[in-house]
């Protein structure tokens, strides 16, 4: 887990708004399902990052996203009884039994795959632009145990990406006939979280954190104008997903055959939710930048 | 007036989880608010041991089993776990990347701040002091992840500082620092004992820095004090018996048969001036070439291509990051066969980036780095080379053998020491035979880190090894001492770029930061680098022996 330093009101806005901001992406993307709503969504995410600095991070994460992506069609496809088009007939295979490809099976799995695309990239548009140690604060102040939990967890993440780079560094440095196997590797960095997180964890009652609840009074922090953007932009999109939803504009359903929603609704709909979503991002005063 | 007393051990001893041997053994200690304390001892001898054991975290976080007591500040170990121990006593550990938890260095300041219950703008001011304290205020937007070893170790002190302990405990503070910022640290740390009245205990094995500091010394031996003393007695303790708990200037004295060694430079040169010695220093002008004008002069008086039979070339390296930072510009160098050379300069100059690009690990943005053959590249981490739950699974029995370290095939690398695991990781990327070719080139990134004056021995014996069957080897340190013996030629770095390329004489006995305690002491006089060689000077000049 990282925290950036960005140039947008994602990195201007208090913590726990940016967050609230960047939840009510993900909801979004777990409501709904039309396929082209979706695309609207990721549009959204990718122009966000873009905007925010973090299109590295977005570029890094899609080269694990779209693989999973990928994977998710294919098992679907695979695992899927629903759907009467069927594309392709792989005939008996043992323990699955009879296994007939459909588009609407297909369809599904694409969706879903979208899904996990787009979920990712929002949550590592949250971890590169949101204030983490922030949030940490946040919780801490609400439950003093649970919030050094958060943080050693929090800290474990790096500590291990750091730990894997080295011993991958190592590997290579080493001859060939005397370099560890690739599943030692991944094994000695598993094992090693464990002494890992006792370190995280004995750095973090150095600082005092083990003592019970932090209770420290917060100051009065006026709200900002980009903590207003964000907070409407989350409220606007909520209203937006709401209102397509009601109004039956993103429907969509491959059960049996398929069908989507397709009018003025959902074109306003996917033209709406991302200017709603990156407004706020493009005022630029007071971001610091 | 009698001062209280901040530490006491009491009958305090402490074994390792499954260990048979006590690593402190019946431990009686008691350290007066004020005191400067430093804890000496050679690798294994209990200093971190007894740093975590007063911070409360063994065995409470440790695991094992003690006996007897430890009270800091009126509050025992036993009842107050490292958190509560926290509330008096700031700690710093050996690796500062283990002992950050935040993302930010501001973040990091404010932490033990904040988990005191300090309001927004109490917090806010001890950042702010305690940062101008240590001089990080430029650091303090800046991610721990990006910050080097020597920055992360200047933060890690300030997050101990920012709540204002009475104790103040450290183990080896200064490992990971240039000289200028380990000058610096033992500089800050003075200052917070003499105006502020912290107590202060550090554990270190480069006592020369300290020494000055202290009011007393406390040797460490197979986990008992084996000498608790002012600095002065402690010296000469230490150059009677255990000549490696010693300073070279220490060394130089008893080298050359004069009484009472110094505990500082000044000392030492005072005590020179008495008995009649005046250095006759040389001028930097008449030795130092940078290191274009090497190149040039290489190129005038030799008709062979400078690079031609090198085991390292490097030409016009630069190395760009995406966010525009040049962390190398332009370097051209070349090292020769059999030759050793020194890369120093300040933490973050690109001693280590330069390293990996000639290891072959990192992709220039411009210029290139040839090899003439095998690369064998250790890093400042070389636990990180020994993947596996036995060292025997990492590191063949043959090599073991070879480094001596065949008896320990069965423990996991994480329960060697510090000095084990560097021996047995270079053993590994050294090896040759069974289809392996020798090294033609030998990379060591800060290799004495953390290493006691024998261990130090033995890298100098392996360096000449290595050199003598004819593989170049280039050494980043931060140890003027290790460069003086084992380097021909010292490349001194700043900004990514090279300042000085020549011989080790000429480049470490001419700075203040960049020399070697002897060439100080004597200002540069002869060319004398180490204790030795000093007291040979000394000798000609009829001083001393």
């Amino acid at each position: 887990m990282t925290s950036r330093t960005g140039t947008t009101a994602l990195s201007a806005a208090r913590a726990g708004v940016a967050a609230i901001w960047c939840g009510t992406l993900m909801a979004a993307a777990l409501t709904i399902d039309h396929p082209v709503g979706l695309f609207a969504l990721l549009a959204a995410v990718i122009w966000a990052g873009w905007l925010a600095g973090a299109g590295q991070q977005l570029r890094k994460a899609s080269r694990f996203a779209l693989p999973l992506a990928l994977m998710v069609v294919g098992v679907n496809a695979i695992v899927s009884r629903d759907g009467i088009t069927v594309i392709a007939r792989l005939g008996e295979i043992p323990v699955l039994g009879r296994l007939d490809i459909t588009l609407e099976g297909l369809v599904y799995g694409a969706v879903l795959g979208l899904r996990v695309v787009l979920v990712s990239l929002a949550a590592v548009l949250f971890t590169a632009v949101v204030d983490q140690d922030e949030l940490l604060g946040l919780v801490r102040r609400r439950s003093g145990r649970f919030g050094l939990a958060a943080s050693v967890a929090g800290r474990l993440m790096p500590l291990l990406a750091a730990d894997g780079a080295r011993m991958a560094e190592a590997r290579r440095a080493v001859p060939k006939t005397l370099a560890v196997s690739r599943f030692d590797l991944v094994s000695s960095i598993a094992t090693g979280a464990l002494d890992r997180a006792a370190d995280a964890a004995a750095a973090l009652e150095l600082r005092g954190l083990g003592e019970g609840p932090c209770l420290a009074p917060r100051a009065h922090r006026p709200w900002s104008r980009h903590d207003f953007g964000l907070l409407i932009s989350s409220m606007a999109c909520c209203a937006v997903v709401t209102a397509a939803l009601i109004g039956g504009w993103v429907d969509f359903q491959s059960a049996s055959s398929i069908r989507a929603a397709w009018g003025l609704g959902l074109a306003m709909t996917v033209v709406v939710l991302p200017l709603v979503l990156v407004a706020p991002l493009f005022e630029r005063r007071g971001v610091g930048g | 007036m009698e001062r209280r007393v901040a530490i006491e051990l009491t009958d305090f001893s402490y074994k390792h989880p499954d260990s048979s041997r006590k690593a402190l053994d019946g431990i009686n200690l008691s350290i007066r608010e004020g005191e400067f304390v430093v804890i000496a001892g050679e690798s294994g001898a209990g200093k971190s041991t007894l740093v975590r054991a007063i911070a409360g975290l063994a065995p409470a976080f440790d695991g094992g089993t003690a006996a007897g007591s430890i009270v800091v500040c009126g509050l025992n170990t036993r009842d107050n776990g490292p958190a509560g121990i926290a509330r008096v006593c700031g700690t710093v550990l050996q690796d500062p990347e283990r002992q950050v938890v935040m993302n930010t260095v501001r973040a990091e300041l404010a932490l033990p701040l904040e988990s005191r219950g300090n309001s927004d703008a109490s917090t806010a001011r001890g950042v702010e002091e305690v940062a101008l304290l240590l001089g990080i205020g430029d650091l303090l937007d800046r991610r721990l992840q990006d910050l080097s070893g020597g920055e992360l170790q200047r933060v890690s002190i300030a997050a101990a500082l920012a709540v204002r302990p009475a104790v103040l405990l450290l183990d080896e503070p200064t490992s990971q620092l240039d000289p200028v910022a380990a000058d610096d640290l033992a500089w800050s740390l003075r200052r917070l004992n003499e105006e502020q009245g912290i107590t202060v205990v550090v554990a270190e094995q480069r006592l020369e820095r300290l020494l000055p500091a202290a009011d007393r010394v406390l040797a460490l031996a197979d986990g008992a004090i084996a000498c608790d003393a002012g600095p002065e007695e402690f010296l000469r303790w230490g150059s009677a018996g255990a000549g490696s708990l010693s300073t070279p200037a220490a060394r130089l004295f008893v080298a050359s048969g004069l009484a009472d060694c110094p505990i500082s430079v000044k000392e030492a040169r005072a005590s020179l001036a008495r008995q009649g010695f005046t250095a006759v220093s040389p001028e930097p002008e008449e030795t130092l070439a940078s290191g274009s004008q090497r190149s040039r002069l290489v190129g005038r008086f030799s008709r062979k291509d400078p690079g031609a039979d090198a085991a390292l070339s490097i030409s016009g390296l630069w190395d760009e990051r995406p966010d525009g930072r040049a962390i190398l510009k332009g370097i051209d160098l070349t090292v020769e066969p059999g030759e050793v050379i020194a890369l120093m300069g300040r933490n973050g100059a690109g001693k280590s980036t330069l390293l990996r690009h000639a290891a072959g690990l990192l992709k220039p943005s411009r210029g290139k780095a040839a090899v003439s053959g095998r690369v064998a590249y250790l890093s400042q981490t070389p636990g990180a080379y020994l993947a596996g739950e036995r060292l025997g699974d990492c590191v063949p029995i043959e090599l073991l053998e070879e480094a001596g370290l065949a008896g320990l095939a069965d423990r996991h690398p994480r329960d060697l020491s510090g000095g084990e695991v560097q021996r047995a990781a270079l053993a590994l990327v050294t090896a040759s035979g069974s289809g392996v070719e020798p090294p033609a080139l030998v990379l060591l990134d800060e290799p004495t880190r953390g290493m006691d004056m024998g261990n130090a021995e033995g890298l100098l014996a392996r360096i000449s090894y290595h050199a003598s069957q004819g593989a170049a080897v280039v050494v980043a340190t931060h140890d003027p001492e290790l460069a003086a013996a084992a380097a021909q030629r010292t490349v001194l770095m700043g900004e990514g770029t090279l300042l000085v390329d020549a011989r080790s004489v000429d480049v470490l006995t001419g700075g203040w930061y960049f020399a070697t305690e002897t060439a100080r002491i004597l200002d540069g006089a002869g060319g004398a680098l180490l204790p030795q060689q000093g007291a040979d000077l000394l000798a000609a000049a009829g001083v001393g022996r």
